[in-house]
């Protein structure tokens, strides 16, 4: 009896053996196809950047044979571009950002982080608050304080939707400052450019943006920054003062990540985590962070899937959270 | 304490183990249903209150409204898209808190800070809610209301109360909860039946108490030296007792054997067609005489099986012979007082008349006959058993008139240890008195025994001067055959048993018969199962 067991065991173990080594076989050969980079934004913007910029540094450092193409679908705040990646193989992947957890917590989609294959977290930016050259503000605690006194008086403008972490990096500063943020009067723009000109055009009293949106406008005195939510003052911007040093405390990193369809095997997660730890490694990576204002802050698939877990119970209470009970 | 708990009748049992499964199973599903029900309706509720709050914030109308703060037209557009059933209520407030639309009209006006409406207002958020900020705990969706210029201006919240959503869910379940109790109480009621149901088949008894029978049943056929067995409709053994086993001379396995196997004489379907109950039938079963009685069991007018009783003959046998003797020694000491008060009569008449010579001469002959007897018998004949009987033959001899004589040639030492009293009492006795009855119809009665030990063999002859048998010799030794026709006697057995007695020491016996005599010759070996004559 126990010899059948084991002559059983054998086979099955050998068939087990067979099986995945021949899936391993096929593995391999990944990718046998293009490769696909979803863009769920239209050109221009800070995913459709990022997906570029991955686009030319896989090929031109060597890293990937293959063809590369950068598909936009914008839409829905990233809705549309997920949902296209849901139906695609592993030849395909997606940048994405804190808008496909808060997306989900707004009621705007059904899909969360779990619905794909976390491949890995790439960058994050800082966030802003800019006003007009000629504005009377000088300082974001100026701002804060007047919005405290009457939160209605001040048109702040955020693009392109509410809830993205623009706004959400405002809203935050200013509870934190004791305003009463359901009151505030935001104004919603299509996109980054959209704001600077409400923001020229008087129609606005103060706007929120990332910082790599609001610097070259700031150096060209288009307008003028003043506060950010990172943790130390940024290079080049050594005369705006932090939120932090300005009295409120808080830091608000917008990451970008990218992120693979659902159901994809540990050999292709693999695949990426190789190809895309050797990306960041490169001068070239180094380069375009430096001229998006970006911030290295690389995370393989194991620890984004983490992070995007810890990050949706954070969104979570920051959106829930009226800070009544303080 | 479970000892006790179980300790319980049948009845008690079965009803309370059904009723735990099912009470348990019926408690286990109709949670798990309920569960799964309130899971549903609150899930449907969910979506209908966010639905309903998202369909009239995205009405213009509705935008309008609340700019306007307009809280009649706000009623006609909620009327519009809601209803008051199930427990379903509206309210909208503009940017501030102000309460612009609520179904109890006083509330209009006031203000309510957003706390659970703090994700629409601020981040434009589409969302269900636990809350109880309006009229009680309810499942609340939040919709933000926005401007032609992207603005928030308000937040819709519909909401079910929970209290109606519980009463509505309590209506499903108390179907559901009627129909569990129906199928319980059905269940008890089948329980019971099957408890009732098994009691009868057990004739009322409690497991415990049939396991009591059982035990003692066996122990008694053990103990019993009738041989019992027991079979089913089919006439397959179900049982059998030791005794039975010794009996037919089986060992090993005899369960699910045809009972025709072991009693070939034995016809199942004639017993069972006739249902006839046989006794005390007599029958040879492998060499032993055994007394069988056959009854079938019949329950409610079916036949469900036969028991049959064995009894060895033998024994019977044995224990009659025994009485018999008995008997005879008390008629022989009859009738030795019966002569010798004759005698005593004939002294006594004597004296009377004086003659006393002649009184003298008789005592004289009187006491020769018994020495001489006496000599003959005790001289020759050396074994106390023989002896004994014929002491006592010898006196129902002179009551008879018969007159009875040991052969002077007779020699006989003591006989071996094997030769046991019954066999001598059942041998002589029988054909000593069966010489005896042979002679009563002659004038001149004369008996002879003559016994001789010389060699490997003990001869014992008993010769009368009768008139011969008539008829089959050979069935002489039969059971139940007798020459003599004494009718509601009990005879028959004399020569039957002596026949047996001989077969048991491995003897034999040899009649010559003719109209003036007949002699008896038994001839036993000295040794146990040693050779005969024959």
């Amino acid at each position: 009896m126990k010899k059948v067991l084991l002559a059983m065991f054998i086979i099955v173990a050998t068939t087990l053996v067979a099986c995945s080594s021949s899936s391993s076989n096929q593995t391999e050969e990944f990718p046998t196809t293009d490769i696909e980079i979803v863009a769920p934004a239209s050109p221009g913007g800070g995913w459709d950047g990022t997906a570029r910029a991955m686009q030319k540094l896989f090929s031109d450092e060597n890293i990937i044979e293959e063809n590369m193409n950068v598909v936009n679908k914008p839409g829905g705040g990233g809705e549309v571009g997920w949902q296209y990646l849901m139906d695609q193989d592993a030849h395909h992947f997606s940048i994405n950002s804190s808008l496909l957890i808060t997306n989900n917590l707004l009621g705007q989609s059904d899909l969360t982080y779990e619905d794909f294959t976390p491949l890995g977290i790439l960058t994050t930016e800082w966030i802003s608050v800019a006003v007009a050259p000629d504005s009377e503000f000088d300082s974001g605690i100026d701002i804060m304080d007047k919005l405290k006194e009457d939160p209605t008086s001040l048109k702040i403008a955020v693009a392109p939707s509410l809830g993205n972490n623009d706004h959400l990096a405002f809203v935050q500063a200013a509870k934190e400052h004791g305003v009463d943020v359901t009151q505030l009067e935001f104004m919603i723009y299509d996109s980054g450019g959209d704001v600077v000109t409400a923001l020229l055009g008087d129609h606005v009293d103060v706007a929120t943006m990332s910082v790599s949106e609001a610097k070259e406008q700031h150096e060209a005195d288009k307008l003028k920054i003043v506060a950010t939510g990172s943790e130390e003052p940024i290079e080049g911007l050594e005369e705006v003062e932090t939120w932090k040093e300005q009295g409120i405390d808080m830091v608000f990193p917008h990451w970008r990540g990218v992120m693979g369809p659902p159901d994809m095997t540990e050999e292709e997660i693999a695949y990426w985590d190789d190809r895309i730890s050797e990306l960041v490694e490169t001068e070239a990576w180094q380069d375009i962070l430096e001229n998006n204002e970006w911030q290295a802050f690389y995370k393989d698939s194991e620890e984004a899937e983490a992070f995007l877990e810890e990050q949706t119970a954070n969104y979570e209470e920051l959106l829930r959270d009226a800070g009544l009970t303080d | 304490m479970l000892r006790k708990l179980l300790y319980v009748s049948l009845q008690t049992k079965i009803t309370g183990l059904v009723t735990g499964i099912m009470l348990s199973l019926i408690i286990l599903l109709l949670g798990v249903f309920a569960y799964f029900d309130i899971q549903q309706v609150y899930t449907s509720r969910e979506n209908l209150s966010l639905q309903t709050s998202k369909t009239l914030a995205f009405n213009p109308e509705v935008e309008e409204a609340i700019f306007q703060i307009d809280s009649k037209r706000l009623q006609l557009l909620v009327n519009q898209y809601s209803s008051k059933k199930n427990g379903m209520f509206a309210v909208i407030q503009n940017k501030e808190g102000r309460v612009v639309y609520h179904p109890n009209n006083e509330v209009i006006g006031k203000k309510f800070p957003f706390d659970d409406g703090y994700m629409a207002v601020v981040f434009g958020g589409y969302y269900t809610v636990e809350s109880d900020e309006f009229i009680g705990p309810a499942m609340v969706g939040k919709s933000p209301v926005y401007s032609n210029e992207e603005q928030i201006i308000g937040v819709v919240s519909v909401g079910y109360l929970k209290e109606e959503i519980n009463k509505e869910i309590v209506e499903r379940l108390k179907s559901i909860f009627y129909f569990a109790l129906f199928i319980f109480i059905l269940g008890i009621l089948l329980s019971f039946l099957l408890a009732r149901h098994i009691r009868k088949e057990t004739m009322g008894l409690e497991p415990r108490e049939i396991a009591t029978l059982y035990r003692s049943r066996s122990s008694i056929l053990a103990s019993i030296s009738e041989g019992v067995i027991a079979t089913d409709e089919k006439g397959r053994i179900t049982l059998m007792n030791n005794s039975a086993k010794k009996l037919l001379d089986l060992s090993g396995e005899y369960k699910s054997q045809r009972i025709e196997s072991i009693l070939p004489q034995f016809d199942v379907e004639k017993i069972k067609k006739g249902r006839k109950t046989i006794i005390n039938k007599e029958m040879n079963l492998n060499h032993r005489d055994i007394i069988m009685n056959l009854v079938p069991i019949i329950k409610e007018d079916t036949f469900v099986g036969i028991v049959a009783t064995l009894r060895d003959k033998t024994q019977i046998t044995e224990m009659l012979s025994t009485l018999s003797e008995v008997k005879e020694y008390s008629d022989n000491l009859r009738a030795q007082t019966h002569e010798f008060s004759n005698k005593m009569h004939v002294i006594s008449g004597l004296i009377q008349l004086g003659r006393y010579d002649e009184v003298h001469e008789l005592v004289k002959e009187e006491l020769n006959t018994i020495e001489r007897k006496n000599r003959l018998i005790f001289e020759q004949i050396q074994d106390p058993k023989v002896q004994a009987v014929l002491l006592g033959k010898i006196s129902k001899a002179s009551e008879k008139k018969v007159h009875f004589l040991v052969d002077s040639n007779s020699s006989l030492e003591e006989l071996p240890q094997h030769i046991e009293v019954t066999h001598i009492i059942t041998i002589i006795g029988n054909l000593i008195d069966n010489a005896f009855d042979a002679v009563m119809c002659r004038e001149n009665r004369n008996v002879t025994f003559f016994a001789l030990d010389y060699g490997n063999d003990i001869i014992f002859e008993i010769t009368d001067n009768g008139k011969g048998l008539k008829g089959d010799i050979e069935r002489l030794f039969e059971r139940g055959f007798s020459t003599k026709g004494n009718v509601g006697e009990k005879r028959g057995f004399g020569l039957f048993n002596v026949k047996e007695s001989i077969n048991s020491l491995n003897g034999s016996i040899e009649i010559d018969t003719s109209e003036y005599g007949t002699t008896f010759s038994v001839i036993i070996p000295k040794t146990q199962g040693g050779m005969s004559n024959d």
